[in-house]
């Protein structure tokens, strides 16, 4: 067991590493009712090309099986999982991101018992021809919400504007037409592959006894061994954006946007953490609410309080996007681009970088109230090297010169824009 | 069942003034400190949108901070504090709401004091706004207006929220209830700025105001905090009017709105008779549960997990309007099959078809979901808001002490009352499951 303790923020982790290479971590929360566990695996929706570690050939799958694999885990041989965690008062979900799948309860109470059965039926899918079809109403509703959802489409637009090949652009839930071609069969061949423990992490935050936590692990996973590396393959990406500009119709009162500039770095680790806050920080500079973009545009009514930026990276791919409500998001998309292009000219301005550091600083430590919210950003963190507490390690390191350069390197090209227009009624 | 919290913040009045009510939610295992201001009026056609613009008018500037830019300067430099402000109805109470948030002393260097700093901050944003010729500037009344009715328009946005919201205000379409939390656009339109100040001045001096302080705060500093209010001229203190919730219902109202969107939002409106201070709201709670809160629930069992018909379906519970509504996303032509299972959901609740485990289950996961919000700063102000709204007091163990010793029998006779009103359906243009591109 390993212990990491982060003094500023008043944190720690503890770490344990089972024999399959499944790494265990308890981040403890003392004082808390509610004890948040998850139990994730480094594989999502842009996994859809990959050859396994027992494998030679390439497996190609249909877009959408991982969200689909989460939905069927739920169910087990005697019924659904979702049941017993009733029984036991656990409130259990899951998602599935780009690159993960997350499986989660929240208890108050039975911490034991819920935490054996969340290590349980991650590792026994029940899949049967019939569930299977039965599952595809379900997630096909699911596709439908999303498809009249503008926040989601405008940015989905932006990754095809942004993305020449790259999955990231499919739509996790993938289309009706693609999950009709999922089977029985591709389910157990992604499950086989990425849900071996050592594609595996299981993190726990709350008021709990981490030697407990790690006894329950060394009892209940079944692999032993770790049988190597999963090849995960994704198609060349080209530095330069798909489209320039994206548009669509539909039912909203008003025209929404979102711009983005691709991130082609592919840093990982502690670089990763370090770009992440910098890129945050630079959008904050430009158009956060103390800039004089941001101040301009709302005083003329050309953005509102929606209006909002950040910055995601992820070992394949990443990119900075920003948006919200505009009646003429093409004006916006002008004004954004003169304004980049004039801090090109002058330099980020290093009091404002001080100052907005600070408040990002301040945000973060605010957000670790949240045992869901550390769950959120710890994973998709520790899957690319990185621990989410050793932000206020970068708080405390990054310059401006650091800034500087990766501005200078990210905001050389020039943003793609995606627009929603509203339906005239 | 376990129902004691031990690690259950405590909330303490701390006095009351004038019809202000000031109290801390004392906790130090929060890294942050929160301050929530909350006036509230009665819900009302022609005050909603004037009420619902001022906060946004306020958040603008103040006499030391008199621009935007200038407030979030101040903002970054107090460790990124956030100031925000909403609008909200409870049942047939408006509410508005001014809120802050910052890091606790522990985390700022050089000793800042951000609980003085940001306290004074956001006092002065409700009581010295920018003004000119005695009203506010035109520029942040225009623009904020604008918003507003921006703001109104975009109800349509989220499909099941407005689903939902238009369910109950057909429901309660000549009660003060159908009036939208933001106002009408109509009104919002005709607002000026003179009319506006004057209803300031109003709210300032006469409507009631709960202040909540979350997080490791001393006496002292309390205690400075609550006398600034005192600068506040306060008149005569309204009266907030008891909601009426009981109504006859002689026949099931049809209601379907088409719009540009490939999934049907079918809401059906019942009308529970059961006020929010009632012994019965309780069985009302768990009658919810069992129907639509939770994956125990009838409506997840059967509308989703057996007839595959929708991905989001739940019954969402209106406490103070005593107003519940079954909400599902489902394919357009489905609408019937799936009305005809919500129906019997309904009707098997009535003829007492709860299993134990659909009781155990719901009862359950409230004592989890009331353990986990005391996790939460924000979560226990709401809680304790609509307690003191209710009149009824709880704290959350004995709020959960009441839902805890509900039987099947009490939700069984609670079911009895409770009868439809309104079928709402939020369908495509042309009736049929394709989307116009």
């Amino acid at each position: 067991m390993k212990v990491l303790e982060f003094d500023r923020i008043q944190e720690k982790i503890y770490i344990h590493e089972h024999s399959s290479g499944l790494k265990v971590f308890v981040i403890p929360k003392k004082g808390y009712n509610k004890i948040f566990s998850t139990f994730a695996t480094y594989y999502g929706s842009i996994n859809n090309t990959f050859i396994a570690p027992d494998d030679e050939n390439e497996t190609r799958v249909p877009d959408g099986i991982a969200h689909f694999l989460e939905h069927k885990l739920f169910e087990q041989e005697d019924g659904s999982v979702m049941d017993k965690f009733s029984q036991l008062g656990a409130d259990s979900n899951a998602y599935t991101s780009f690159t993960q799948t997350v499986y989660l309860f929240s208890c108050t109470d039975l911490f034991d018992d819920n935490f054996r059965l969340l290590i349980d039926y991650v590792q026994n899918p029940y899949l049967t021809d019939e569930n299977v079809e039965k599952e595809k109403g379900i997630i096909g509703q699911e596709i439908k919400m999303y498809n009249d959802n503008a926040d989601w489409r405008v940015f989905f637009n932006l990754l095809n504007a942004l993305y020449v090949n790259h999955p990231v652009k499919i739509d996790i839930a993938g289309t009706v037409e693609s999950i009709a071609e999922i089977t029985k069969d591709t389910l157990y061949k992604c499950y086989n592959t990425f849900y071996h423990p050592s594609n595996m992490m299981i993190l726990t935050v709350g008021d709990v006894d981490h030697e407990s936590v790690f006894n329950m692990v060394e009892q209940g996973i079944k692999a032993k061994n770790n049988p190597g590396k999963i090849k995960k393959i994704f198609p060349e990406e080209p530095p330069h954006h798909n489209m320039k500009f994206i548009e669509k119709k539909l039912a909203v009162a008003m025209p929404q946007f979102n711009m983005g500039i691709k991130d082609n770095s592919h840093v990982s680790g502690y670089d990763l953490l370090k770009r992440k806050v910098a890129l945050e920080i630079i959008l904050s500079m430009l158009m956060g609410r103390s800039s004089a973009l941001y101040n301009q545009l709302y005083n003329e009514g050309l953005i509102n309080q929606s209006f909002g930026s950040e910055a995601s990276l992820e070992g394949s791919f990443g990119h900075t996007v920003w948006g919200g409500q505009s009646k003429d998001p093409v004006k916006v998309s002008e004004r954004i681009i003169a304004a980049i292009n004039q801090v090109q000219k002058n330099g980020l301005d290093k009091k404002s970088f001080e100052r907005i550091k600070k408040a990002h600083e301040g945000r973060f430590i605010g957000n670790l109230n949240s045992p869901e919210n550390i769950s959120h950003e710890f994973i998709p963190l520790y899957f690319n090297g990185a621990y989410f507490f050793e932000l206020t390690k970068v708080y405390e390191e990054l310059t401006i010169d650091d800034a500087d350069k990766i501005f200078r390197d990210h905001f050389s090209t020039e943003p793609a824009l995606s627009v929603i227009w509203p339906m005239k009624a | 069942m376990k129902v004691k919290g031990e690690n259950s913040p405590s909330v303490i009045k701390l006095g009351q003034k004038a019809g202000i009510s000031f109290f801390h939610v004392k906790s130090d295992k929060f890294k942050t400190v929160r301050i929530d201001i909350f006036l509230l009026d009665p819900l009302n056609k022609e005050r909603a949108a004037q009420n619902a613009l001022i906060p946004y008018v306020l958040r603008r500037g103040c006499r030391h901070f008199p621009t935007q830019q200038e407030l979030a300067l101040r903002l970054e430099e107090l460790y990124g504090a956030a100031v925000n402000v909403a609008v909200h109805k409870k049942g047939e109470y408006q509410l508005i709401q001014l809120s802050a948030g910052f890091v606790s002393d522990r985390f700022t260097v050089n000793g800042t004091k951000l609980f003085q700093e940001v306290g004074g901050l956001l006092l002065e944003i409700l009581t010295d706004p920018v003004t000119e010729n005695q009203m506010f500037l035109q520029d942040y009344f225009e623009q904020e207006r604008e918003n507003l009715i921006q703001r109104i328009r975009s109800r349509v946005n989220n499909k099941m929220y407005y689903a939902l919201q238009r369910c109950m205000e057909e429901m309660c379409k000549d009660e003060p209830f159908a009036v939208y939390e933001d106002g009408d656009e109509e009104s919002a339109k005709t607002l000026s700025n003179d009319g506006l100040m004057a209803r300031y001045k109003e709210l300032l001096s006469q409507n009631p105001v709960y202040v909540y302080i979350s997080g490791d705060i001393s006496d002292q500093e309390l205690e400075r905090f609550i006398n600034g209010f005192e600068a506040i001229e306060r008149g005569n203190v309204i009266n907030l009017p008891v909601m009426q919730v009981k109504k006859e219902i002689k026949e099931v109202r049809r209601i379907e709105e088409p719009m540009d969107v490939s999934q049907g939002k079918l809401c059906i409106g019942f009308r529970t008779q059961i006020e929010a201070n009632s012994p019965e709201y309780y069985p009302l709670v768990i009658y919810n549960g069992i129907l639509g809160g939770g994956v125990q629930s009838k409506l997840f069992q059967n509308v989703r997990e057996k007839a595959s018909l929708a991905y989001s379906t739940f019954s969402s519970l209106e406490k103070f309007k005593g107003l519940l509504v079954a909400v599902s996303g489902i394919e357009i032509s489905e609408r019937e099959k799936a009305e005809k299972i919500i129906m019997e959901q309904f009707k098997a609740i009535e003829n007492g078809d709860i299993s134990d485990y659909e009781m155990e289950a719901t009862k359950k996961s409230f004592v989890t979901g009331m353990k986990s919000m005391q996790d939460s700063q924000g979560g226990m102000v709401d809680f304790y808001l609509s307690q003191y709204l209710s009149g009824e007091n709880n704290n959350v163990d004995s709020f959960l002490e009441k839902l805890v010793a509900v039987t099947k029998e009490d939700v069984v006779r609670v079911s009895k009352k409770i009868t439809r009103d309104t079928v709402y359906f939020l369908t495509s243009l042309s009736g049929e499951g394709e989307r116009r591109d």
